[in-house]
């Protein structure tokens, strides 16, 4: 009973030490003056930064608005992907109408993509949702694609035997099935929503975390660049834990109704 | 019989080939009847043209060498670095309890939010190389460590019933048995790799290759140019994808041969 905790802890500190001892160094090497500062920022610094940059609310206004970017432009890229799977998945005209013209689009990098949309959209608020919901789009096209078709044929052939009709089979059969796939899709979809969102706001931005982060090294502060670094990394880690909750709950009610 | 399935194939081809014939059609009208505005919408022969353009005095070539061999070089540095990080992290599990938690945090923040520090840390190449190092790195090590905590436990008893030593089962079961996971993680870090090579050339621009000139072409609006550049893009990505493609197949068809040995 007393060892798996005792194991517990002791992993957690050796996960701590490493950490714990970049931390150390860098307040050494910070505060000594030995490196310039601009580069390595003594921690204390970058804290102070922190508590500054969240009592002014300066740091949540920016996180905000990164997030409704995020959102709007997931939620039209991963929606429409989603939809355009289904589809393709079930009707393999559709597919096959499609397929040729989805690939060969899938096949430029996504920051490829920014000049272009640029030039369409310009560089404001539209552009930004744009080139956010392509990032969103691909990755869930592709895994609710190969979920729905990669459902075993003996599943069909039961439905069929009950006579199922088309709502009851994408209810009962195709979709519960597919779920694993289309939430690997959502996630990578997130993930890659969340990427864009920085890269875009880099970019062409006056407001958001990726702005900060560049404002922060326009001024050479590279405390606000690091706390812009730590909000995104912890903000994308947030987003996907949640997700897997979610992907775990549902999973769970699906079993319990079925 | 021969025939009929010649002709599904091609039937086929029509229907996926009607939608890209379309769009290249409408793309061709509305230019060709200025129906839409000519100067930020090029018609497909300017396209052509402005290909032409910069094969002739060279500047595309050149432009796509450059981020050829940066994409190369931070390929290299970040897959060999993740590979051994993903050895030591998968052979020790000391390594794995020190290592994995900073490796996960960092790994959490997306990699275009390292840009603006790197520039800081060093101007020119040396940052992008490693910009693109760090997107190359994590799919390397993290296969790597699926691939060695994946080893059949059977060939685990071999060594131990061969009495290989340590170095021996590395070098004879640990390294070859974990190789295709490494293969995947190898094709996804070059794409990503290829991905962040243009990023990074538009986040740190003005080191010359492929999505510099993009870039350029932009805030020239020389859109045919803009067009040639993604289409390039897209196809050293799409070449680069079935080389590793091919290797891996090559590799799995040999663990398949093993496995038929046995």
């Amino acid at each position: 009973m007393l060892s798996p905790d005792k194991n517990k802890i002791s992993t957690l500190f050796l996960g701590l030490l490493v950490p714990l001892f970049l931390l150390i160094a860098m307040e050494l090497v910070g505060t000594s003056e030995f490196l310039p500062s601009q580069i390595i920022v003594p921690p204390h610094r970058i804290f102070a930064m922190l508590v500054d940059l969240l009592s002014t609310g300066e740091l949540l206004t920016h996180l905000r608005y990164s997030i409704v970017r995020v959102l709007g432009g997931f939620a039209i890229g991963s929606g429409t992907g989603f939809v355009l799977g289904v589809l393709m998945a079930l009707f393999p005209r559709i597919e096959r109408v499609l397929a040729p013209l989805l690939i060969a689009l899938n096949q430029v990098p996504i920051f490829g993509w920014v000049p272009f949309l640029m030039i369409l959209f310009g560089i404001e608020e539209q552009f930004k949702i744009v080139f956010i919901s392509l990032a969103a789009f691909f990755p869930m096209l592709l895994n609710t694609f190969e979920g729905i078709h990669g459902v075993p044929r003996t599943y069909l052939e039961v439905a069929r035997t009950f006579e199922f009709n088309h709502v009851k089979l994408m209810r009962k059969v195709l979709f519960p099935a597919a779920l694993p796939s289309i939430f690997t899709g959502i996630k990578l979809s997130l993930g890659i929503s969340w990427m864009s969102v920085i890269g875009a706001e880099l970019i062409a931005s006056s407001e958001g975390i990726g702005y900060l982060i560049v404002w922060g090294r326009q001024l050479f502060q590279m405390d606000i660049v690091y706390v812009g670094i730590i909000t995104v990394g912890t903000t994308g880690y947030v987003m996907y834990k949640g997700l897997e909750a979610l992907e775990g709950s549902l999973m769970k009610w699906h079993r319990k109704n079925s | 019989m021969n025939v009929t399935v010649d002709r599904t194939r091609i039937a086929r081809f029509a229907e996926g080939g009607f939608l890209p014939a379309g769009l290249l059609l409408a793309w061709y009208l509305l230019t060709k009847y200025h129906l839409i505005d000519p100067h930020s919408y090029p018609s497909p022969s300017d396209v052509l043209n402005g290909f032409l353009a910069v094969w002739k005095d060279g500047s595309f070539t050149e432009n796509l060498l450059i981020s050829i061999v940066r994409v190369c070089r931070g390929f290299l540095a970040g897959a060999s670095f993740g590979y051994l990080l993903g050895i030591l992290i998968g052979l020790s599990k000391t390594a794995d309890k020190l290592i994995s938690p900073l490796f996960n945090a960092v790994r959490q923040v997306p990699i275009p939010a390292f840009a603006p520090l790197l520039v800081l840390v060093s101007i020119g190449e040396p940052s992008r190389v490693l910009f693109i190092a760090i997107g190359a790195c994590y799919p390397v090590a993290l296969n790597t460590v699926e691939g060695i905590r994946c080893v059949k436990r059977e060939y685990h008893e071999v060594s131990e019933v061969f009495r290989f030593g340590k170095l021996k089962r590395f070098l004879k079961i640990v390294l070859p048995s974990s190789f295709p996971s490494t293969l995947t993680g190898l094709r996804i870090g070059l794409s990503v790799s290829w991905l962040l090579v243009v990023a990074a050339e538009i986040f740190m621009s003005s080191g010359g290759g492929i999505g510099d000139m993009m870039w350029g072409c932009r805030e020239m609006s020389r859109n045919d140019l803009v067009i040639v550049c993604i289409v390039t893009i897209a196809l050293v990505g799409f070449t680069m994808n079935i080389l590793m493609k091919m290797l891996e197949r090559v590799f799995s068809s040999w663990r398949v041969t093993l496995k038929n040995a046995r």
